[in-house]
C-alpha cells in the first residue's frame, strides 16, 4: 500500500468525520477550540505514522509495558501445569 | 437535535444497548480462547464470571444510588477529590481508546479472514468508525432505538446457529471434566471477567440517561441482561465445544466455522455469509456504545458546551490507532487475551470497587457528602 492511498484513506475519513461538525466548530468558543486542538496533537503524530508506516511509540506499547507486564506473567502462572 | 445531557432513554432501551454491549463482540470473539484457556471446563468459566460481573454490577448501582444524577467521572471526582478523580478518567479515557481500537480493528479482522479477504482491512476499519460517530452524532435515543433489530438479528443468528447444529452435536466432546485442574478454568476466568463481564462497569455512564421514572427498574433489567447474555454466551460456548472438539480452540471466530458446517438437505447451505454479518453486528453495536461513552466522558471532562464537539477528532484518532498499532494479528490477539482483561480490572475496576468501598463507610460513619441522598431508589 502507497502512501498516496494512506493519504487518500485518510483524507477521506478525515472529511467524512468532519464534514458534519464544520458549524460546530465555526460556532465554538476560543476555549473549545484550544481542546479541540489539543486533540489534533495525537492525530497529527498517528497520521504521520499512519503515513510513514513508522514504528513509533504508542498507545498499546504503553499499556504493554506497564500493565501488560503483570499480565503476562500472571497468564504464565496459569498455563504452568 | 438535543444535546446529550438532555437525551433520554427508557429502561427498555437500556436494556437494548447492554445486551448488545455484553453480548456483540464476544460473541464471535470468545469462543475460541475460551476453549483454548479452559478446554471443556469453559462453561465453569463462564458462569463464575459473569456472577463475578453481577456483584460488580450491583457497586455500580449501588454507587448510582448515592449519586443519582451524576456520572461516573463525576462521582470519582466526588469520593477521591478533584486530582486524584482527574488521574482516574484521564486513564479512564486512554482505556477507552484502546478499547474502541481493538473492536474496530477485530471487525476489519474478522472481514479480512472470513468473507472478504481481498479486500484491505482500512475499509472495514474506516467504515466502521465513521458509522459509529454518525449513530453517536444522533444520540443516545436513536442508538438505543436501532440497535433493537441488529440485536434481535445477532440474537436469531445465534439461535439459528445452535438450532441447526444440533444434528451435528456430539455430547462426548464435553468430557472429561477438570482434566487438567482449576488453573486453566481460573485463567479462563481472567479472560471472560476482562471481557465482556468487567467491561459492564461503563454502564455507570450510561445509568444517569435512563428516566427517573423508570429508574427503579433499572437493576432488575441489569441483572437479567447480565444472565441473559451469560445464557447465550454459554450455549455458543458449549455448541463450539460439541461440534468443533478439541480443534475448537484452534479455530478462529469458532461460530463462525460452526456456520459453514451447518447443511441442511441440499437447500439450506451457505448459511454463514448470513449468520456473520449478524454477528459482526453486535461488533458495531458495541463499537458505538464505547464512542458514545468515550465522547461524552470527554466532553465532560473539558466541561464543553458542545457535546458533540469532540466527536469527530476522538473518531479520527482510533481509525488511526487501529491501523498503527499492530503488525501482525498475532500481536492484537495477544494483547486482546493476555493485555486487556488487566488494564479492564486495573484502570476501570479497582477505582470502582475501591469508590463504592469508600461511600460505603463514609455513609455508615454518618457522614455522607453534600448531594447524595439516593432519591431514586433501585431495584
Amino acid at each position: 500500500m502507497s502512501m498516496a492511498e494512506r493519504a487518500i484513506v485518510l483524507l477521506l475519513t478525515g472529511i467524512a468525520l468532519f464534514v458534519v461538525n464544520v458549524s460546530r466548530i465555526r460556532r465554538s468558543s476560543r476555549r473549545e477550540r484550544w481542546v479541540l486542538a489539543l486533540y489534533g496533537v495525537p492525530a497529527l503524530y498517528l497520521s504521520v505514522m499512519y503515513l510513514t508506516e513508522s514504528d513509533w511509540l504508542n498507545l498499546h506499547d504503553l499499556a504493554n509495558q506497564s500493565l501488560g507486564r503483570i499480565a503476562r506473567l500472571l497468564v504464565k502462572w496459569f498455563e504452568q501445569t | 437535535m438535543k444535546a446529550f445531557g438532555k437525551q433520554t432513554i427508557s429502561v427498555g432501551q437500556l436494556a437494548i444497548l447492554y445486551v448488545s454491549f455484553m453480548v456483540g463482540s464476544s460473541v464471535v470473539n470468545i469462543p475460541n480462547p475460551m476453549i483454548r484457556f479452559a478446554g471443556n471446563m469453559a462453561w465453569l468459566s463462564l458462569i463464575a464470571s459473569a456472577l463475578m460481573g453481577m456483584l460488580l454490577l450491583s457497586l455500580v448501582l449501588y454507587l448510582f444510588r448515592c449519586y443519582p444524577d451524576e456520572i461516573y467521572t463525576a462521582y470519582l471526582g466526588r469520593v477521591y477529590g478533584r486530582w486524584i478523580g482527574g488521574v482516574f478518567t484521564v486513564l479512564l479515557m486512554l482505556m477507552l481508546f484502546l478499547m474502541l481500537s481493538y473492536i474496530t480493528l477485530d471487525i476489519g479482522n474478522f472481514f479480512i479472514n472470513t468473507m472478504m479477504v481481498e479486500t484491505p482491512v482500512y475499509m472495514f476499519n474506516a467504515l466502521t468508525i465513521v458509522t459509529a460517530a454518525y449513530a453517536v452524532h444522533n444520540g443516545i435515543e436513536v442508538m438505543g432505538r436501532m440497535f433493537f433489530l441488529l440485536m434481535c438479528s445477532m440474537v436469531l443468528a445465534v439461535v439459528l446457529v445452535v438450532l441447526l447444529s444440533i444434528s451435528i452435536d456430539r455430547i462426548e466432546s464435553l468430557l472429561p471434566f477438570f482434566p487438567e485442574g482449576f488453573k486453566p478454568i481460573l485463567h479462563g476466568i481472567y479472560f471472560l471477567f476482562g471481557f465482556p463481564f468487567g467491561e459492564s462497569f461503563l454502564f455507570a455512564v450510561i445509568l444517569p440517561f435512563v428516566r427517573k421514572e423508570s429508574r427503579r427498574h433499572a437493576g432488575k433489567w441489569l441483572f437479567a441482561m447480565t444472565a441473559f447474555s451469560a445464557f447465550l454466551l454459554l450455549i455458543v460456548i458449549v455448541t463450539t465445544v460439541m461440534i468443533l472438539g478439541p480443534v475448537a480452540g484452534d479455530r478462529k471466530f469458532s461460530l463462525y466455522a460452526v456456520a459453514r458446517l451447518v447443511e441442511i438437505g441440499e437447500f439450506l447451505v451457505g448459511l454463514e455469509a448470513v449468520v456473520g454479518i449478524a454477528l459482526i453486528a453486535g461488533s458495531f453495536m458495541k463499537a458505538t456504545v464505547v464512542l458514545f461513552i468515550l465522547n461524552y466522558i470527554t466532553s465532560r471532562f473539558f466541561k464543553l458546551d458542545d457535546d458533540k464537539l469532540l466527536l469527530p477528532a476522538i473518531a479520527l484518532i482510533v481509525f488511526l490507532l487501529s491501523m498503527t498499532m499492530f503488525e501482525a494479528e498475532s500481536e492484537f490477539r495477544m494483547a486482546v487475551q493476555v493485555g486487556w482483561p488487566s488494564i479492564v480490572m486495573t484502570v476501570g475496576i479497582a477505582p470502582l470497587v475501591l469508590a463504592a468501598l469508600i461511600t460505603f463507610v463514609k455513609r455508615k460513619l454518618g457522614r455522607p457528602k453534600q448531594g447524595a441522598g439516593g432519591r431514586d431508589g433501585l431495584a
